[in-house]
């Protein structure tokens, strides 16, 4: 029977190594914080990481953000649960939570920069933004150049958006439901 | 037949769930591609190495435009290690990391005493010393006591504009890591 002890060797070795990377690349693991579509992983770089974070993070093998320094929320879905691609526009609203600085870009699922438009902004930042006097904040994602603040994206795959925060008290009060992320809504769909 | 084929796919997914476990469990200690594994392969202690904006073989890189960032490779085995740089930058941030990557101090500007960063990484040991004879040069300073002999620093400043890519490039430069020798 060595066919039989052949089909336990494969499923065991193969499945069990490619699962295990799929799922190490798709995770940051259980200490997600989430609100709406954001995610943060606010003890991802500390000693108290869950086993499958530690091992995505040394796979991954970034620098990290320490807890005084900031918090990186992504979001890989619209508001309406839809994947992002850059295939679309998107309207971003609403309100960042309390930070000193932060920055909103748009990578690949492998956390690489979206090519956009030449020598069109590819990031905002909230020291030059357009806000409301309450303090919200409106900005469109992809297609043609638009009034007020806008970022560029162009290209035909999924996308994350990328909201790091620098000083901010956010990891500490996210527990209380206090936390404000901006809606993602998804505008005209460019699919040829 | 059929049950022969039953049973060997059940003993296949059952290795499969064990490997899972040793592989997420072993993972940590030969990626071979974390971070301190990568810092390391950077160069010596005792100096900081400004990363560049664009991905590179180092695997270390500015993911953010905003961003600028430097790492410093420590080892406190023989001195304390003293972190300064003193141009002025909007807003800076700094923390310390383990040969685990795990964070174990971090801050920003905001918390600094003086103007700058002035950081002194102490083992408990060197702290016992210093606290008998505490040179008057490290009064502003801020000691940080570290369990584990070696780690790494992320030394990061914002760039708002593009004019601010000199002063963050310059206050990044210009930090020192060096080992401080006590009398």
């Amino acid at each position: 029977m060595p066919i039989y002890v052949l089909i336990a060797l494969t499923i065991a070795f193969g499945g069990g190594t490619w699962a295990t990377m799929r799922i190490l690349k798709a995770t940051s693991g259980f200490g997600a914080i989430s609100v709406g579509p954001w995610d943060a992983f606010p003890e991802l770089q500390t000693a108290n990481a869950d086993p499958y974070a530690r091992a995505h993070r040394a796979d991954d093998g970034r620098l990290l953000f320490g807890r005084a320094e900031g918090l990186v929320f992504t979001a890989s879905r619209d508001s309406d649960g839809r994947s992002l691609s850059a295939d679309c526009v998107y309207k971003v609203d609403g309100l960042t939570p309390p930070a000193r600085f932060w920055t909103f870009r748009v990578t690949d699922s492998s956390g690489t920069p979206v090519k956009g438009l030449p020598t069109a902004p590819r990031s905002l930042q909230s020291w030059r933004l357009l806000q409301d006097s309450d303090g919200t904040f409106h900005a469109t994602i992809g297609g043609p150049p638009h009034p007020g603040n806008w970022i560029s994206m162009s290209g035909d795959d999924k996308v994350r958006f990328v909201l790091t925060l620098i000083d901010t008290p956010t990891a500490a009060s996210v527990s209380l439901g206090e936390v404000h992320l901006p809606q993602i809504t998804r505008g005209a769909c460019d699919d040829a | 037949m059929t049950r022969s084929l039953l049973l060997s796919i059940a003993i296949g997914l059952v290795g499969a769930a064990l490997l899972h476990i040793v592989i997420v469990l072993a993972l940590p200690g030969w990626a071979g591609r974390d971070a301190f594994t990568r810092v390391a392969a950077l160069g010596e202690t005792g100096q900081f190495y400004t990363l560049a904006n664009e991905a590179n073989p180092t695997g270390l890189a500015n993911e953010d435009p905003h961003i600028r960032s430097a790492v410093c490779r420590f080892d406190l085995a023989a001195n304390p290690v003293r972190i300064i740089a003193r141009v002025p930058v909007p807003l800076w941030t700094v923390s310390v990391f383990d040969t685990a990557s795990d964070e174990v101090y971090s801050m920003t500007d905001r918390s600094a005493i003086g103007a700058g960063v002035d950081i002194t990484l102490v083992t408990p040991a060197q702290m016992l010393q210093l606290r008998r004879n505490m040179p008057d040069a490290l009064e502003q300073s801020v000691l940080v006591e570290l369990s584990d002999m070696e780690g790494f620093v992320v030394l990061r400043a914002i760039v708002p504009e593009a004019s601010g890519e000199r002063a963050a490039r310059n206050f990044l430069s210009e930090a020192v890591c060096l080992p401080l020798v006590m009398g």
